[in-house]
């Protein structure tokens, strides 16, 4: 019996083998992207920024006496919301500040833009001891306007009550 | 027997073009991706600048402020910002709402200097009237936030300059 000792051209083999490389980079591509954060950037003018690094210069002063919380944006980066933590007795609850404040809820839909102050009468839990400002940022990513929550140790502002 | 083996594979040729696209479309998606987190300059006004309240008066429900450039630089307007209350460490009141002339009111905040953009050269003075009729609240300090127009990349926009803040005690009520 005669036996065929023929396999595949290597027209066929190469075009096999780039499409496989093809579909193994793609698989790869897809499982890595999904491990990594997407990103969120923010545009001043000067190019797309990642808005990790745009939380760095955000500026904006807090105080907290006589039950008013008062709060200023000097800086050039809007705010677009902000997350209060409230600390004290061994837990900590972290809530928008618009659950605090109705001012904020009804005038500050935009956030603390450029320039502007806030300031209301809030009270927190008889046990806090301790709140902490923790800036939110607007983004772009692919989808749309996305949220971003800025560092709480490299970005908050924290008030002793 | 023998078995002839063809041994020609992709030519060398192919081989190059195949390599230099694929490095130069993978050196692409990575420049696309890295280029965001390269950290950026900070927004700010240059060293130098600076705006003084040469002069205050309130009568009326008016409240007069005679500003100065005493920097290097010229300032286009600024955040005006007063406590209402004798142990509010914040000025948050803001008062660009009550400027008499309608076109120096920025939106959402500020005072536009009058004239073009950075239109108080260094030494000029400008006087702003603020109509107060409707504050209900005294006022006992005035903050002050100098702002500049300044081109930044291609957008021509509004730089806050947080280090050139003054504040002033007043007594207005």
């Amino acid at each position: 019996m005669k036996k065929s000792v023929r396999g595949l051209s290597p027209v066929i083999a190469t075009v096999l083998l780039i499409a496989m490389v093809m579909v193994i980079g793609l698989i790869v591509f897809m499982w890595f992207r999904g491990l990594t954060q997407e990103a969120i950037t923010k545009d001043f003018g000067q190019g797309a920024q990642n808005i990790q690094l745009v939380c760095d210069d955000v500026y904006f002063y807090a105080s907290y006496s006589a039950g008013i919380l008062s709060l200023r944006n000097d800086g050039n980066i809007p705010i677009y919301n902000i997350k209060v933590k409230v600390s004290g007795e061994g837990s900590f609850t972290t809530k928008n500040l618009e659950e605090f404040s109705d001012e904020w809820a009804n005038n500050y839909a935009t956030g603390l833009d450029q320039g502007r102050g806030f300031s209301d009468e809030i009270t927190f839990d008889s046990s806090a001891n301790e709140i902490v400002l923790i800036p939110v940022l607007l983004g772009n990513t692919e989808q749309g306007k996305k949220t971003y929550v800025c560092d709480e140790n490299l970005h908050g502002y924290k008030i002793i009550l | 027997m023998f078995i002839r083996i063809k041994k020609k594979g992709v030519s060398p040729m192919i081989g190059y073009v195949l390599l230099v696209t694929f490095v130069i479309v993978l050196g692409v998606v990575i420049y696309n991706w890295m280029k965001t987190y390269i950290p950026q300059e900070d927004l700010d006004c240059p060293d130098g600048t600076s705006l003084f309240i040469k002069d205050y008066s309130c009568s009326n429900n008016s409240l007069n402020i005679t500003l100065k450039n005493n920097g290097k630089f010229s300032i286009g307007g600024y955040f005006i910002y007063a406590t209402t209350t004798p142990e509010q460490e914040l000025a948050t009141k803001d008062l660009s709402f009550y400027i008499t002339e309608n076109f120096s009111q920025l939106s959402p905040t500020g005072v536009k200097l009058t004239g073009e953009y950075n239109s108080l050269a260094p030494n000029e003075e400008e006087v702003d009237i603020f109509d107060l009729t409707g504050l209900t609240e005294t006022i006992y300090t005035i903050e002050i936030v100098p702002i500049r127009w300044q081109k930044e990349g291609r957008i021509n926009r509004i730089v806050s300059c947080k280090n050139s803040k003054v504040r002033e005690v007043v007594s207005c009520s």
